[in-house]
């Protein structure tokens, strides 16, 4: 591989991890206040939608960001009232939410576009550094500047170790003064809208148009990116450009060299899932995830 | 009528609901720019126009009422198992497997059947084993195991089960030895759903009558709970995960051998994720998952119709039915308890004792 080849490989890995990033750290502040939210993947998709319209009915990628965030916080609002306010099972809350993202996004497309003949071509983000194949937009950047902030936020200051306890033992961090469910409600939000944000990353970062089920299960490889980075924002980010790295390995072999190895593209698709479910095999024994993870709260 | 009486006082909370629920459907659909009253139409007449139709929602419901039931016994024993799709997608290849080749036909389908648990059972294992011996969660290494069942099938039917003819992405079709019988002239309607209905009530007897189904309510309700009743927590588990499997891979064989005798890409319409719905409406009781699984059949069924009649409209509408019912029966579910609760004068001890 040339420098040139080398710039390029890496420029892409970063953004598409961006996507895994927002997802994934939206996850780990998740999990560790309490809440697991298996909904990632409607959240991220939702994203999608909301930037991809927004950006390509006002022609700005910028609005399309913002919408894309407003849609991962409205996702995030009805788990919030089912999972938080009547303390509904957050797996089945987290579930029954990608159901719901998947055929609300899927509906209003199709609707929106006159039964799908019309795709919707929304312009993509700029780059702010860089151009052609080693552009990154200021998505991924920030993407990449939430990671220490967070890392900041979690295990620096006084809210972190709050929201730490809220997650291990809730009766004492409510003994101690933390209002549970409303951090668990801010942090679920917070959740969305990052979530949003990395829905926008996918839609219009990546690629410029919406298509049904266009997450293809990053939502879920953001879950188990958690648990790779053993529920700290730097290690999610680490995870997350390992299975990038993988991702855009895998399309790079498969374009280039598949005919000439004779190996079938299914088994390059499939090296992703394969990688994370050895990943966690690997580290299995060693996680641990915080105590009070999917126990609902009754404020006393 | 001392157990009829509360749940008839529960009838009109249900009912507001589920009229709160189709108020949010009707939005969404007007939200898109199509009539609900179009949508509702095209839904029933897709579900229930004809004999044919009829037949369809019965077709549709046999692999969410097998694959439902897998889901039930896991959410039963707390095993998050929502790999249904993929322990379904490795059924049916195990089945292609044995329905292709030249074994003798009696027992043919018997074995392309028993391939198709035993195939489903082993996909489940590889989570179990994760879950058991390296601690990790199932949520996880199912969903995982989902999309590396996707590809495995697209590698499948590319390569060594590709038809001989080697045209098409597809197997060959099985042979007619190892095809369900076909039970009302005229239509697609097979034996599987008798076989699936049988299934139920034996798990219901299962999980009710004998002690294996015991222990396996019992993990579920906690596992300190098991091990102070003398309950093993770990083999207990393994079974849950194992029948779980077995149950969503024996859907994937009798979908492969009932209705579409070939395997290609397309196979699953993602019957393993609806599962998750059907168990969860169902309360993971295994007679009320045989109601479910119909009535989310028939949604089924109705869906394709509703994107050939109402047009601007995308099937996965029906994803926008599964996701509203399951939260009005959530929200139900919660006003319940709520109510319970006011009327009880003392607090609840055990928060009392958190706080």
């Amino acid at each position: 591989m040339t420098g040139a080849e080398v710039l390029s490989f890496a420029t892409l890995t970063v953004t598409y991890a961006a996507p895994l990033i927002y997802a994934s750290l939206g996850e780990v502040f998740s999990e560790r206040v309490g809440i697991i939210n298996i909904g990632l993947e409607g959240l991220l998709l939702l994203g999608c939608l909301g930037a991809v319209v927004v950006a390509a009915r006002t022609g700005s990628p910028f609005l399309g960001v913002l919408a894309g965030l407003a849609a991962g916080l409205l996702g995030a609002a009805v788990f919030a009232i089912f999972a938080i306010g009547m303390r509904r099972d957050q797996v089945i809350v987290g579930t029954t939410l990608n159901f719901l993202a998947l055929g609300l996004t899927g509906v209003l497309y199709r609707g929106w576009t006159a039964g799908g003949t019309a795709a919707l071509t929304a312009p993509t983000l700029p780059a702010l550094v860089g151009n052609g194949a080693t552009a990154i937009s200021a998505l991924t950047l920030l993407a990449l500047l939430l990671v220490p902030l967070a890392q900041w936020l979690l295990f620096r200051t006084r809210f972190g170790v709050t929201l730490r306890a809220t997650g291990e033992v809730p009766a004492a961090a409510a003994a101690a003064g933390a209002r549970v469910n409303r951090l668990r409600t801010g942090v679920t939000l917070a959740t969305g809208a990052l979530c949003g944000l990395g829905g926008a990353a996918l839609a219009i970062g990546i690629g410029n148009t919406f298509t049904e089920a266009m997450t293809a299960g990053r939502g879920f490889i953001a879950l188990a990116i958690v648990v790779f980075g053993r529920w700290t924002p730097g290690g999610a980010l680490l995870a997350a450009l390992l299975f990038a790295g993988a991702d855009v390995a895998q399309a790079r072999l498969q374009a280039a060299d598949w005919i000439t190895l004779k190996i079938p593209y299914p088994v390059f698709l499939a090296i992703p899932y394969v990688l994370t479910l050895l990943a966690l095999a690997i580290r299995g024994a060693k996680v641990k995830a915080p105590a009070a993870l999917g126990q609902p709260w009754q404020q006393g | 009528m001392n157990r009829i009486g509360p749940v008839l006082r529960h009838v009109p909370g249900l009912l507001l609901w589920i009229g709160g629920g189709l108020c949010v459907i009707a939005l969404i659909i007007r939200l898109a720019g199509a009539s609900p009253l179009a949508v509702a139409d095209a839904l029933w007449v897709g579900a229930f126009g004809s004999k044919y139709n009829v037949a369809d929602t019965c077709i549709q419901a046999v692999p969410l009422l097998l694959t439902g039931l897998g889901v039930a016994i896991a959410f039963r024993s707390q095993v998050f198992n929502i790999g249904a799709e993929g322990q379904l997608l490795v059924g049916a290849m195990a089945a292609t497997c044995v329905g292709t080749s030249a074994l003798p036909a009696p027992i043919l389908l018997p074995l392309a059947l028993i391939s198709g648990a035993v195939a489903g059972a082993g996909w489940s294992a590889i989570a179990a084993c994760l879950r058991l011996w390296r601690g990790v969660p199932e949520v996880l290494s199912t969903l995982l195991l989902n999309f590396i069942a996707i590809q495995l099938l697209a590698f499948m039917v590319r390569g060594p089960l590709q038809e001989a003819r080697g045209d098409y992405p597809q197997s060959d079709a099985i042979r007619i030895g190892a095809r369900l019988a076909l039970l009302v002239p005229q239509t697609r309607l097979h034996g599987g759903v008798i076989l699936a209905i049988v299934l139920a009530v034996t798990v219901w007897f299962y999980l009710r009558f004998t002690a294996g189904g015991f222990a396996l309510r019992v993990v579920g309700a906690g596992a300190p709970a098991a091990e102070a009743a003398g309950i093993r927590v770990a083999p207990t588990l393994w079974k849950a995960f194992l029948l779980s499997g077995a149950l969503s891979g024996l859907a994937g064989a009798v979908q492969l051998c009932g209705v579409i005798y070939r395997l290609s890409d397309g196979f699953s319409p993602g019957y393993g994720y609806t599962a998750i719905a059907v168990a969860l409406l169902a309360g993971s009781a295994p007679l009320g998952v045989i109601i479910s699984a119909f009535f989310f059949g028939a949604i089924t069924a109705g869906g394709a119709s509703i994107q050939q009649r109402v047009p601007g409209v995308s099937s996965v509408v029906v994803q926008v039915l599964q996701a509203v019912a399951l939260l009005a029966l959530l929200g139900w579910g919660w006003a319940r308890e709520n109510r319970f609760l006011q009327r009880r004068t003392t607090p609840d001890s055990t928060r009392a004792e958190d706080v």
